[in-house]
């Protein structure tokens, strides 16, 4: 077998390994978009089957037909879409100061970055309501942004580290030597070098305010102010039967943006990553 | 900040028109030792804003309220909020202990008891005749009570009933059972002319964590979950009668059930639609959940409350529930007050009986349940019901799960009913007495 | 082997002496003082909101934890200092350290299957080509975007007794005997199913950002790896992980905080099935005793417990990462 042939075979079946491990990824979520698209009777049924043929779309007719829907949905862009954006500047300047300086408290910094992740958010609730309440901020999606920029910022702090640290500084002193201004380097080298890892920093940042409830939960009182998390929440509170294949559909719709905001920024991974490329 | 000062002035501006307007009526000779509860005069100004749970009524009921609470009041706007189930202890706990605290809140019965122990709820003993205490429903009355005192207002109620197939029924040659013996009976016909459970048909389906449908079989013994002698809790689920309750119904599952034994009841009424079934016991609403999704069922689908140990009393049901609330924190609990007393009025209730489906605070409102058999079988199950022990410490008690663990145990043969009572008894006991 | 004498150009581990104060002062004049500042400028907003918006509540959940803080306690503002009580009565509980094994063992478990998966995972997506990268890429989205509930309920259905998918295959395959099977009602089942969804939910993030990491190497690496006849495994060895040591430790720190606290996949199957006491995790103790228990103070002792004993756990990592940034 000659080393072409040989490769070409290892290349398929990686490709076939690949399409196994993505079919066993997104199964479940192929059967929460069937169970969204079959009729309610097929759902608890004994008679399984994979592919279901009657399919129907009044489900998602029916959660969307609710007219305060594209008002969450509003809501949500808009406070996930400022909390990326904040938290990838301001977690970027941290990264780079713990990554890239000696300075004194560096270590403690860094460790406080860990530690503050350890406390779960269930047990800050109630004082960061009283917080909230205080600063004037209940009920308003302001106070929410400000909760989950703090939230996300101590991950995208560590993450980014994580990234720059990779990067060896001699590049960036090659730059400076080769009589690139400071802004350039980072530019230039640094930039490309760490964009997947601000594209994973910033999927994660989106996911989490996207997807956040306990705060929204108590912050957020009025309808007007909901954000889609709780309109999700509704979908599967009742003491009466649970509209399953509300819920489903509900849940489908709510991830696609994350879906298409990774699509997008995977485009400029690629850029990056082509304009880059660490030398060693 | 702009947004603190003007709602603070809003806040205050509401605050001074309360106590304006109940000044007013106090020297009109209000008789409430609470001032701020008292009737405020027509002319009362402010805003009100009430919480209730989405789908414990429907629109057209909210809407009948406030157009009576119009008439009173020309001069207040209401603001109903619909509160989700998911998440909503967490939400009462913060809003209700802070300056937003809403005017009117719908809580779950069973969490009534631990809300006003906080001090979160105001202590409406004084209007409770006005709000018309003598003809609430005696099984829903107890859980807004605390030490004597009234802090809930029953808003409405919900019972388990049993689904029967009457097609399987009239094969069997079998009537409704009127006591506990005569459904095992029913249940052993069953067996002999549709099949046992080897064979994948259930004369009596129930699954093994369903504690709200164990408990009636506690009940009909004369057993119960635990009992206040003075200020202590003492448990009595290893009494003799909770052990015959449970034992009754080990016998049942085990020969009849070919559910989970550490299932939850929520696909009952799914289970029931698949035809192989005999007996279920699920929500009153389940039975019009089953006609609804499936129109073959519409004539199969009977219904009757779990039987009692003697023809003339059935099993006391678990009365779950809505109780409606006014935070101590609200700034206008007369108001309150007044609205919860539109809501509750016994031709509310009997619209909500009619157009929600649950049962009313009032046996008066079972009108509303006219020409439906589930509903009125429900009804008739709910005359005769119980309640957990009312204790703030309840909540600890269903959060640990003690009863569906208890029952898991039970039913899966991992412990016999002497020890898994004499188990559960204990914890009951400690989490109460706390 | 060759490769190795490159390292430490590259990763960093001890570097070479005029690597050390990485960015060097430009060489103009009246900037050394700015570099002195510089890191505190760029450290300041990121500090000022986690001060602003994170001190006061960490504040004071250390001192709710200290005091007898029951509910009404909250409302009546009668909270009142006792004597460490909330510590020694969740210390002296058999219950709490039973609940505390259990979860180490099942971060643990996660932990590993996480990293393990997710580093072949990030291989895999390296090796190939555009089209099928993308397919898996957005595949592992997919699970990752997934509200959590909603995936917790999925696979619940899917090892659901009556209904599920998985019993009804297996029956399907000639294994009768999981005709009703309840994959909840042993403990370690449970627990089993929580941490197949808790490590499909955290492999999308874990591998994608190994997988960004991995971008970051240069090729040459490993051509020259190769013509040196190491094996991918020795390449693995000596060229991947070392590189990516830095994201590793950050993963690994990230997911045994995350496992540690897992909770909802947990909560949601013990209503399906199981004995919720022989499955408790220490989030869902810590939400139990504070939330529904009316309890406050234990409940946010627990939590400070808690964040203790994962802290005790990442002194290995923090190890690891200072040995990093020393270098």
């Amino acid at each position: 077998m000659n080393p072409r042939t040989r490769k070409s075979l290892g290349r398929g079946g990686l490709n076939a390994v690949a399409v196994v491990v993505a079919v066993i990824m997104a199964f479940p979520v192929y059967w929460m978009v069937t169970t969204a698209l079959k009729p309610k009777t097929d759902v608890f049924t004994r008679d399984l089957t994979l592919f279901p043929t009657t399919l129907t779309l009044s489900h998602f007719k029916r959660v969307v037909a609710d007219e305060s829907f594209l008002r969450f949905a509003g809501n949500s862009l808009m406070v996930t879409l400022v909390v990326v954006a904040v938290t990838m500047v301001v977690g970027f300047l941290a990264a780079t100061a713990m990554a890239r300086f000696d300075y004194v408290g560096r270590r403690l910094s860094m460790i406080l970055i860990l530690a503050i992740q350890m406390v779960p958010l269930e047990a800050l609730l109630i004082s960061m309501y009283v917080m909230l309440d205080g600063m004037g901020l209940l009920d308003r999606l302001m106070g929410v942004m400000v909760a989950y920029l703090a939230l996300a910022l101590p991950f995208t702090v560590w993450t980014l580290r994580g990234f720059i640290s990779n990067i060896p500084a001699e590049l960036e002193e090659a730059a400076l030597i080769d009589g690139c201004s400071r802004v350039q380097s980072f530019r230039l080298i640094l930039l490309p070098l760490i964009a997947p890892g601000l594209v994973a920093a910033s999927v994660f940042a989106f996911i989490l305010a996207w997807n956040e409830f306990i705060l929204a939960n108590v912050v957020l009182l009025s309808k007007q102010n909901a954000t889609l998390p709780l309109w999700l929440a509704s979908f599967q509170s009742s003491f009466k039967e649970i509209d399953w294949s509300g819920l489903m559909a509900a849940s489908t719709l709510f991830a696609l943006p994350v879906i298409v905001f990774f699509v997008a920024v995977q485009g400029r991974l690629h850029e990056g990553a082509a304009a880059g490329g660490v030398k060693g | 900040m702009e947004g603190i000062t003007l709602m603070h002035i809003r806040r205050m501006m509401i605050a001074a028109a309360a106590t304006s307007s109940l000044l007013l009526s106090a020297c009109g000779g209000g008789a409430a030792a609470d001032p701020e509860l008292a009737t405020p005069s027509a002319d009362a100004e402010g805003a009100l804003t009430v919480w209730l749970m989405d789908g414990s009524q429907p629109e057209t009921v909210v809407e009948a309220v406030n157009a009576q609470f119009k008439e009173k009041y020309p001069n207040v706007d209401v603001t109903v909020e619909l509160q989700q189930w998911a998440g909503v202890q967490d939400k009462l706990t913060t809003s209700m202990n802070s300056s937003s605290a809403p005017d009117v809140v719908e809580i779950g019965n069973s969490l009534t008891a631990k809300f006003a122990d906080a001090g979160l709820l105001s202590d409406l003993s004084d209007v409770s005749d006005d709000l018309g205490a003598d003809r609430w429903l005696p099984g829903l009355a107890p859980s807004g009570e605390l030490d004597g005192e009234r802090y809930g207002v029953p808003y409405y109620g919900g019972v388990r009933v049993v689904m029967y197939n009457k097609d399987h029924f009239k094969e069997a040659g079998v009537e409704v059972p009127t006591t506990l013996d005569e459904l095992e009976q029913v249940a052993a016909k069953l067996a002999e002319t549709k099949g046992d459970k080897a064979s994948g048909y259930s004369p009596f389906y129930f699954p093994g964590k369903f504690w709200y449908g164990a408990l009636p079989f506690i009940w009909a013994e004369g057993g119960d979950i635990a009992v206040k002698d003075g200020d202590e809790w003492k448990g009595s689920l290893d009494s003799t009668e909770s052990r015959a309750g449970l034992t009754r119904l080990k016998n049942l599952v085990d020969t009849y059930s070919t559910a989970p034994t550490d299932g939850n009841e929520v696909t009952n009424w799914e289970v029931f639609q698949e035809d192989n079934v005999g007996m279920v016991m699920d929500s009153w609403w389940a039975p019009g959940a089953v006609v609804g999704a499936n129109e073959a069922f519409a004539d199969k689908v009977g219904v009757f409350p779990l039987p009692g140990v003697q023809a003339d009393k059935t099993a006391p049901a678990f009365f779950g529930g809505s109780d409606l609330a006014v935070p101590e924190k609200s700034d206008s609990r007369g108001l309150a007050v007044e609205w919860v007393k539109i809501l509750t009025s016994t031709d509310i209730q009997t619209q909500l009986a009619k157009e929600g489906g649950v049962i009313p605070n009032t046996e008066a409102a079972f009108t509303g349940h006219e020409g439906n058999d589930f509903l009125l079988a429900a009804d008739e199950a709910a005359k005769v019901s119980a309640f957990t022990p009312v204790s703030p410490m309840w909540g600890n008690v269903e959060a640990d799960s003690v009863l569906p663990d208890m029952l898991v145990k039970i039913f899966s043969g991992s412990s016999s009913v002497d020890d898994a009572t004499a188990e559960a008894n204990t914890k009951v006991a400690e989490i109460l007495n706390g | 082997m060759s490769t190795q004498v490159m390292m430490p150009a590259t990763t960093g581990s001890p570097a070479p002496p005029q690597a050390r104060g990485t960015i060097p002062a430009p060489p103009r004049g009246g900037r050394g003082k700015g570099s002195r500042t510089l890191p505190y400028l760029l450290l300041l907003p990121a500090a000022v909101l986690l001060a602003v918006v994170l001190g006061y509540p960490i504040v004071r959940l250390v001192g709710l934890s200290l005091n007898r803080a029951k509910l009404r306690d909250l409302v009546k503002g009668t909270e009142s200092w006792n004597n460490f009580a909330n510590y020694t009565a969740i210390l002296s509980d058999a219950t709490f350290w039973a609940v505390l094994g259990r979860t180490i063992v099942f971060a643990a478990a996660c932990v590993v299957a996480t990293m393990v998966l997710g580093m072949m995972l990030a291989l895999l997506l390296a090796k190939l080509g555009r089209v099928v990268r993308l397919i898996l890429s957005i595949s592992l989205l997919m699970a990752w975007s997934t509200p959590q509930v909603t995936a917790t309920q999925v696979w619940q259905w899917l090892f659901d007794t009556r209904y599920g998918l998985v019993n009804w295959a297996l029956v399907r395959a000639g294994l009768t005997g999981f005709d009703n099977h309840s994959w909840l009602a042993a403990p370690a089942s449970l627990l089993t199913v929580a941490g197949a969804a808790v490590v499909w939910g955290a492999l999308p993030f874990v591998a994608l950002t190994l997988y960004a990491g991995r971008t970051q190497i240069d090729e040459s690496l490993y051509e020259a790896a190769g013509m040196d006849g190491a094996t991918p495994w020795q390449a693995f060895r000596s060229i991947t992980v070392p590189m990516l040591a830095p994201i590793i430790t950050m993963l690994a720190a990230l997911s045994t905080i995350w496992d540690f606290r897992v909770f909802t996949q947990v909560y949601l199957l013990q209503q399906a099935g199981g004995i919720t006491s022989e499955t408790n995790l220490i989030s869902i103790h810590a939400y139990r005793t504070s939330f529904s228990g009316n309890d406050f103070g234990s409940g946010a002792a627990i939590s400070v417990v808690m964040v203790l004993v994962l802290a005790g756990f990442s002194i290995f990592y923090v190890r690891r990462m200072l040995k990093e940034v020393q270098s």
